[in-house]
């Protein structure tokens, strides 16, 4: 009878220091560098939709991703085109597989292409106010809205916002708007802190 | 070194000169299957098409992207959404009757690019505007059919059998521009499972869009 009466108060004292170490991590720039100073690695799952005014319905995407501090990056595509994008020494590589085989791809070299891959290893680091291109301000809810400084930039990419988890150190999702008529959705699942990743996996294709 | 490149640019330059493939009338037997090859394998109805496509440009490279292609075969009407792997848009265009561009990031911002990119849908999604000419047998026993558009250029579409087919389209002084094939596994609306552009010439480049979603807009 103790033992029944005992159980609720060791889950709601749980819950409560749970809360507390949860409180706050996100409200602050220092607080989600803090945070992401913790992470050596992340390994999640990812949707992708892709919506466009002209879209009868989203595109969807899915596929993994692998970071390892500082700037290792393993994006990986496995529906419905099967590709792979590493970041590894700031070199960018993309592999796309065609006839069964993994073809190396010249067009990863595209400017757009090397901007993104490099600003999402910085959010993994923690760093959403560091870029000079883009104004960023955390609003409630954890979220966090970036938008670029200059005109130019703008036409490409009008708004960036990220959600971030109750989890520290956690991104749950991020909205790219391109225009009015088209943005991109994001949602990170599964995701795993902290695991031993192979160096290899940023390299190679394997 | 240099030897080896000027004979390889004469060697290109001749092939790319090859003369205009002569067309053999049919018999009248064969003239119901010489007819049919006129119609094409054009689709059937509005489609959105989304492609993954495999460029292999002057020097060798190889760049993937996807497309997706919105067109309406009946108004001639196209819109063209080329977008990175990762689903970022680079270039968005719409043509009807004229193109206008909605959005080009760079290296895909030149009106030569646009102006290409909407010939070779053209190309490869519409019946040839303009007259038929001729329509027959090639030498090699394919059948035939021989467009001349309002422009003067001759447009082949020849019938492979089982499901392939083959355009060709010619420059006014008949050298061939660019060739397409089209695979199919056994689509009767009229949708290639791939398709296969090449853009002959200098520079020339590649293509090579395989199919992976085709939704009917049209009931």
């Amino acid at each position: 009878m103790k033992k029944k009466q005992k159980y609720p108060i060791i889950v709601s004292t749980l819950f409560v220091i749970t809360a507390f170490m949860c409180l706050g991590w996100a409200d602050s720039w220092e607080g989600l560098k803090t945070a992401a100073g913790t992470v050596t690695s992340v390994r999640a799952g990812f949707t992708q939709e892709k919506h466009m005014k002209i879209l009868t319905r989203p595109l969807v995407s899915v596929g993994i991703l692998l970071f390892q501090g500082p700037d290792s990056l393993r994006w990986e595509y496995k529906h419905p085109i099967q590709s792979i994008l590493l970041l590894h020494n700031g070199e960018t590589r993309r592999f796309v597989k065609k006839s069964g085989r993994m073809v190396e791809d010249a067009s990863a070299n595209l400017q757009s292409m090397q901007v993104m891959v490099q600003e999402i290893t910085q959010w993994l680091n923690g760093r959403f106010d560091d870029n000079p291109a883009f104004t960023a301000r955390l609003e409630p809810g954890r979220k966090i809205v970036m938008e670029p400084r200059e005109e130019s930039f703008a036409r490409l990419i009008q708004r960036i916002e990220i959600l971030l988890s109750d989890r520290p150190a956690v991104i749950k999702s991020v909205m790219i708007f391109e225009s009015e008529d088209s943005f991109t959705e994001l949602v990170f699942k599964d995701v795993i802190l902290n695991q031993k990743l192979d160096d290899a996996l940023f390299r190679k294709v394997q | 070194m240099k030897p080896i490149f000027l004979l390889l640019t004469v060697l290109g330059l001749c092939l790319s000169c090859s003369s205009l493939p002569q067309v053999y009338p049919a018999g009248d037997s064969a003239e119901p299957q010489s007819g049919r090859t006129c119609g094409g394998p054009y689709p059937d109805g509005d489609w959105q098409l989304l492609h993954s496509i495999e460029a292999t440009l002057p020097g060798g490279k190889k760049g993937f992207l996807m497309g997706l292609t919105i067109i309406s075969p009946s108004n001639r009407t196209a819109q063209c959404v080329i977008m990175t792997l990762e689903g970022f848009v680079i270039f968005d265009a719409l043509y009807d009757q004229k193109i206008t561009v909605k959005r080009a990031v760079a290296p895909f911002d030149s009106e030569v690019f646009a102006n290409g990119l909407i010939e070779d849908i053209n190309l490869i999604f519409f019946k040839p505007s303009g007259s038929i000419t001729t329509s027959g047998f090639l030498k090699s026993g394919a059948a035939v059919c021989r467009y001349q558009k309002p422009d003067g250029r001759l447009v082949d579409i020849i019938s492979l059998g089982k499901h392939n087919w083959e355009i060709r389209q010619y420059l006014p002084d008949n050298r061939l521009a660019r060739t397409v094939k089209r695979m199919y596994l056994a689509d009767p609306k009229g949708i290639a499972d791939k398709i296969e552009l090449k853009a002959h010439g200098t520079p020339g480049y590649a293509l090579i869009m395989d199919l992976v979603e085709a939704v009917p807009l049209t009931k």
